[in-house]
C-alpha cells in the first residue's frame, strides 16, 4: 500500500510518502508563501518514488485556514489526476494519536474564536464524525474552565495551541491519525474533499 | 523551473479563478476545444461586491466538478493533455493560489509539465484567440474590474503600459453605480443592458481626465458624482431615471475611454487597436470603438464577448503562444499575484 499524506495547517508544510507503513520521505518546510509549490514538488517526487499512490491522507484542519484551502485544493488535483481515494484527517485525530493506543476521551478544537467541534475517541478509535459544539453566549475561557473537564477532554485551542502543530512531524503520527480517520469517516473521491472547519462568514458574534 | 519549448498542437488545460470566476479551458493549439466558467454572483450581490474569502471557498467547492465537465465535454481523458497552464501573477491572492494549488495538484499527479500564465498577458491576447498567425503591433485597451490600461504591444511578450487608472478601474465603476442604482451585481450587463433605453446626455456627468495631455484613467471621482446624484434625488425618482442615469453614466466612461484610446493610437502610431477585459463586453464601448477606429484608418479588433471576461480559455491559448515563442516557464508555482507582465518586467 503506497501512501502520500500531506499537510499545511500549520506554519511548516508537510509531505509524507509512505510504501508498506514503512517512511520513503518525509519533507518539510517553514514554506510560508511557497507551501503550494512545496507541496507539489515533493508529492510529484513521491509519485515518481514509489511508482503510484493507493491513498492520500490530507490534514483539513482546524488549523491555518489558508493552509488547509491549499492543501484540499492540491489534493483534488491530485486525486482527480491518480483517480486516488482521499483521508480527510481532522486536526483531532492527530491531536488524540499523540495520546497512544488504546485511550478514551474527547477533543475539542477552536476553528474560529466561538466555533469550537469535538470528537469523541473510545479504545483510540473515534465513534462519531466530528461535531460543532453550540456554546451560546459563553466565551473561551467559560467553556474552558467550567463547560468541559480536564480530566476527560484535550483541550486544543488552535490560536493558543498552534505551537503543538510546529514539533517535528511524525509520519508513524500521521499515519495513526489517517488510520483512525479511515476507520470513522472512509475515504472520499475528489468531489468530497471539503473545507469542514472554516470559520462561518461573516464571524460569529 | 525550466524552460520548453513545443512545435506540434498540444492539448492544453487552462485554469483561471483570479478573481471571483472559476474557469477551466481546454485548447488544442490555438483552437479553444472547450471553455467553462462559473460565477457565483448572487452571492457577492449581497454584500455590493466581490467578497475574497468567499469566491476563494465557492472556487475550492465548484473546480474539480468543472474539471470532470470540461474534459468530458471536449471528449478529452486525463491523460491526452500535454500541459497544464495557470494563471498564478495576477488576482485576489486567495483565489489564484486555489487554481494554483488544484493546478498544481493535477499536473502532479499527471506528471505532465505546468505553465505559469500572466492572467493580464492572457487578457490582451484574448482578441486573437483561435489565430496561429504571430501578434501585430497592436494598441489593446484592457479594461475589466482590476485592471484599466492601455498597453502598446510590440510583439508578443514586448508590451509597455502607457496608461493606467490612477484609482478605480472602470469594471469596479460599473460595479458600485449599478449598487447605487439598486440593479444587482455584476453591473456592466446591467448597466449594458438598461442603458440602450435611457438619454446619455440627461446627466452631465463628468468625464474624468479626459483634456489631460497623459494617457492615465481616473473614475474615482465619476462614481461619486452618480452617488451625490442618487442622493440628492427621491428613491422614486431615482426608480423613475434608472435608464437615463445608467446611459448619462455609461456615456461618461465610453467617452473617456474612447479618447484616450485615439490620443494614445495617434502618439504611438499603431494602426491595430484591440480591446480585452470584461468592459470590453460593452456594447455601446465596442460600437464607439469601433467607430473611433473607422475615423482615423486604424483596424479595430475587440475580443469576442465570450472571452471578454476572466476565462480560462485565454490562459490556454497564452500558455499556447508561450511555448511556440520559447517563453514557457514550468514547474510547480505559488500565487504572487503583482508578478510582471512581460520583457519589459512592468509590475501589474
Amino acid at each position: 500500500m503506497r501512501k502520500i499524506l500531506i499537510s499545511a495547517i500549520s506554519s511548516r508544510v508537510y509531505v509524507a510518502a509512505i510504501q508498506d507503513q514503512q517512511v520513503v520521505f518525509l519533507e518539510a518546510e517553514n514554506a510560508a508563501r511557497t507551501t503550494s509549490s512545496f507541496m507539489a514538488r515533493h508529492t510529484a517526487r513521491a509519485l515518481h518514488v514509489m511508482g503510484g499512490v493507493d491513498a492520500l491522507g490530507v490534514l483539513v484542519g482546524p488549523g491555518s485556514w489558508t493552509g488547509a484551502r491549499i492543501t484540499i485544493a492540491t489534493a483534488k488535483g491530485l486525486a482527480l489526476a491518480t483517480q486516488c481515494p482521499v483521508t480527510m484527517i481532522p486536526t483531532h485525530d492527530l491531536v488524540w494519536a499523540a495520546r497512544g493506543p488504546g485511550s478514551s476521551g474527547r477533543v475539542v478544537i477552536w476553528a474560529a474564536e466561538r466555533e469550537p467541534w469535538h470528537a469523541t475517541y473510545q479504545n483510540g478509535a473515534r465513534i462519531a464524525a466530528v461535531e460543532p459544539i453550540e456554546i451560546g453566549s459563553w466565551t473561551l475561557q467559560q467553556v474552558t474552565e467550567g463547560k468541559f473537564d480536564r480530566k476527560t477532554h484535550v483541550l486544543f485551542d488552535v490560536g493558543r495551541d498552534a505551537p503543538l502543530l510546529e514539533e517535528p512531524f511524525q509520519a508513524d503520527l500521521m499515519l495513526r491519525a489517517f488510520d483512525i480517520a479511515t476507520t470513522a469517516d472512509g475515504a472520499v473521491g475528489a468531489d468530497g474533499l471539503k473545507t469542514p472547519f472554516m470559520p462561518s462568514y461573516p464571524p460569529k458574534q | 523551473m525550466s524552460h520548453i519549448s513545443t512545435n506540434s498542437q498540444p492539448i492544453i488545460l487552462g485554469v483561471e479563478t483570479a478573481c471571483d470566476d472559476c474557469a477551466i479551458a481546454i485548447a488544442r493549439g490555438p483552437e479553444i476545444v472547450t471553455h467553462k466558467v462559473v460565477t457565483e454572483s448572487l452571492m457577492h450581490q449581497k454584500y455590493g461586491g466581490i467578497v475574497p474569502e468567499l469566491a476563494a471557498r465557492q472556487q475550492l467547492a465548484f473546480i474539480d466538478r468543472l474539471y470532470l465537465e470540461v474534459l468530458e465535454e471536449a471528449g478529452i481523458a486525463p491523460d491526452d493533455i500535454d500541459f497544464v497552464a495557470v494563471n498564478n501573477k495576477h488576482g485576489l491572492i486567495r483565489s489564484v493560489s486555489v487554481g494554483v494549488a488544484f493546478a498544481n495538484g493535477v499536473a502532479a499527479g499527471l506528471g505532465k509539465p505546468l505553465i505559469s500564465v500572466h492572467h493580464v498577458e492572457a487578457h490582451l491576447m484574448s482578441p486573437e484567440i483561435g489565430s496561429d498567425a504571430l501578434i501585430e503591433p497592436s494598441l489593446c485597451l484592457a479594461v475589466a474590474g482590476g485592471h484599466n490600461l492601455l498597453v502598446d504591444i510590440e510583439a508578443f511578450g514586448k508590451y509597455r503600459i502607457i496608461g493606467r487608472t490612477v484609482d478605480d478601474c472602470a469594471g469596479e465603476a460599473f460595479d458600485k453605480v449599478a449598487i447605487e442604482l439598486g440593479l444587482g451585481f455584476p453591473g456592466g450587463p446591467l448597466i449594458d443592458a438598461l442603458s440602450k433605453t435611457g438619454r446619455r446626455d440627461a446627466f452631465a456627468f463628468p468625464r474624468p481626465m479626459i483634456h489631460e495631455k497623459g494617457l492615465n484613467f481616473s473614475f474615482s471621482g465619476l462614481k461619486t458624482a452618480v452617488r451625490f446624484m442618487v442622493q440628492k434625488m427621491k428613491p422614486e425618482e431615482v426608480k423613475a431615471l434608472q435608464a437615463d442615469l445608467a446611459a448619462s453614466f455609461q456615456g461618461a466612461i465610453v467617452d473617456v475611454l474612447v479618447a484616450k484610446s485615439r490620443q494614445a493610437l495617434i502618439e504611438t502610431g499603431r494602426k491595430r487597436l484591440t480591446a480585452a477585459g470584461g468592459v470590453a463586453a460593452n456594447s455601446e464601448l465596442r460600437d464607439a470603438l469601433a467607430e473611433m477606429c473607422t475615423d482615423i484608418g486604424v483596424s479595430f479588433v475587440p475580443a469576442p464577448r465570450t472571452y471578454c471576461g476572466d476565462n480560462a480559455a485565454m490562459v490556454a491559448y497564452a500558455a499556447g503562444l508561450l511555448l511556440r515563442s520559447d517563453r514557457a516557464e514550468t514547474g510547480y508555482w505559488d500565487a504572487t499575484p503583482s508578478a510582471v507582465l512581460g520583457e519589459y518586467r512592468e509590475r501589474y
